[in-house]
C-alpha cells in the first residue's frame, strides 16, 4: 500500500513548503514545488505507514532548508561556484571583491539633542521662524555625528528648497507684474513663469514632506 | 572509526567540516552521475543517497539541480514515464563535462595532498567508506 501526498503529514509539509518560499521567484517556485511533489510521489509509493512517511520527509530535509539552499542562485557566492564554471557562468566576473567588504554596522543611531533641535528646526521652525528655523536645523543636522551624510543632505535640501521655491516666486511674480510688454529675461523669464503656479502649492508641500522625511 | 560526524540525522546535522566539503563537492558528484546517463531528479537523489553521507537533505538537490541549469552545465528535458507523468531529465551539457573534467584533476591534486598531510594515504588498510567508490569515479 501506498501513500499519496493527501497523507495529512505530507499535506502539512507541502504547506509549508509553499509557505517559506514565497521568497523565492514565482516561476522558480512553482518548479520547485512540483519538483518536492514528484520526490515525494516517488519516495512515498514504496512506503507504509506513518514511520515510513515520517522517515521519508526527515530524509526530504526541512521546507525552510530546501528554500535556503536556493539562495545561492539569487545572491551567487562570491567567487564560490560561479566561477569554477566561468566558461559559462556570466556573473562570474563580479568576484569576491565586493562581498567581504562589509562595512562595520553603524551602531543604531540614537536620537541626541542635536538631532531633535535639527527636526525641530527643518519642520516647526519653517512655520516660526520662517528663514532661521531652517537654517539652525540644517546646521544642527549637518553637526549631527548619528546622522550619515545622505540624511544630512537629504535635511539641507528640504531646508533650502522651500526657501529657493519662494525666492523664485518673487522673482516670477516681479517679473510678470513689471514686464509682460519688455522680455528681456528671454531665456530666462518663460521658465521662471512656468515654476510659478507650482510655486505656491509646494512650498508647503516640500515643508510637510520635510517633517516626514526628518522625522522617520 | 569515525571520519568525521557525518551523521546522516537531517536537521540534525552537526555544522563540522565535512559540511562545507561535501557543499563544494556535491555538484560534481550531481555532474558525474549526470555524466553516465540523464537521470530524473529523484534518481539523483537516490544514487547520491545510496553513497551515504554525501546528501544529509535530499530536497537541496533539486535548489542543487536548478542552479547548475542556471550555470549551464546541465540541460533539462521532458522524457514520458512508463508509470505516471512526464518526468524532467536532467542531463550534462559540454561545459558541464568540462567543468567536471576540471574538478576531477584538481580533486585528485586535493585528495592527494590532504591524505600525504593527513597521513591518510593509501596505507595497508585501503581507504575506508563509500568515498573512494565515489573519487574512484570521478576519475574514470
Amino acid at each position: 500500500m501506498s501513500v499519496t501526498l493527501d497523507h495529512p503529514l505530507v499535506a502539512d509539509y507541502l504547506r509549508r513548503l509553499e509557505f517559506a518560499s514565497v521568497s523565492l521567484p514565482v516561476q522558480r517556485r512553482s518548479e520547485l514545488i512540483e519538483e518536492i511533489r514528484d520526490h515525494l510521489r516517488e519516495a512515498l509509493a514504496a512506503a507504509d505507514g506513518e514511520t515510513q512517511v515520517r522517515m521519508v520527509l526527515d530524509r526530504l530535509g526541512t521546507p525552510e532548508e530546501i528554500v535556503a539552499a536556493e539562495a545561492p542562485s539569487r545572491e551567487p557566492v562570491a567567487g564560490e561556484q560561479v566561477s569554477a564554471f566561468s566558461p559559462s557562468g556570466s556573473t562570474g566576473s563580479s568576484g569576491p571583491a565586493g562581498a567581504p567588504a562589509s562595512a562595520p554596522a553603524r551602531p543604531p543611531s540614537p536620537w541626541g539633542p542635536l538631532e531633535i533641535m535639527a527636526v525641530v528646526g527643518l519642520t516647526v521652525g519653517f512655520v516660526v521662524v520662517p528663514v532661521i528655523g531652517p537654517l539652525f536645523g540644517a546646521v544642527c543636522a549637518c553637526l549631527s555625528t548619528a546622522w550619515t551624510r545622505r540624511e544630512k543632505t537629504v535635511a539641507v535640501v528640504f531646508a533650502a528648497l522651500p526657501a529657493v521655491l519662494v525666492v523664485v516666486g518673487f522673482l516670477a511674480v516681479f517679473m510678470v507684474s513689471t514686464g509682460p510688454t519688455e522680455t528681456t529675461g528671454a531665456g530666462g523669464a518663460p521658465g521662471v513663469e512656468r515654476v510659478l503656479p507650482e510655486s505656491a502649492p509646494s512650498a508647503p508641500l516640500a515643508s510637510s514632506s520635510a517633517v516626514s522625511t526628518s522625522g522617520e | 572509526m569515525e571520519p568525521g560526524t557525518t551523521s546522516d540525522v537531517p536537521g540534525g546535522e552537526p555544522r563540522s567540516s565535512v559540511t562545507q566539503l561535501r557543499r563544494g563537492v556535491l555538484e560534481y558528484c550531481v555532474l558525474a552521475l549526470l555524466r553516465e546517463r540523464p537521470r530524473y531528479g529523484f534518481d539523483v537523489v537516490k544514487e547520491l543517497s545510496e553513497q551515504g553521507g554525501l546528501l544529509t537533505s535530499e530536497g537541496t538537490i533539486y535548489p542543487l539541480l536548478a542552479r547548475l541549469r542556471k550555470d549551464g552545465v546541465v540541460a533539462t528535458s521532458w522524457q514520458p514515464s512508463s508509470s505516471g507523468p512526464p518526468r524532467r531529465y536532467y542531463e550534462i551539457t559540454p561545459d558541464g563535462a568540462a567543468a567536471l573534467n576540471h574538478f576531477s584533476s584538481d580533486w585528485v591534486r586535493f585528495r592527494n595532498a590532504v591524505d600525504r598531510v593527513l597521513g591518510t594515504s593509501a596505507g595497508p588498510e585501503p581507504v575506508n567508506g563509500p568515498s573512494p567508490q565515489l573519487a574512484s569515479r570521478t576519475e574514470v
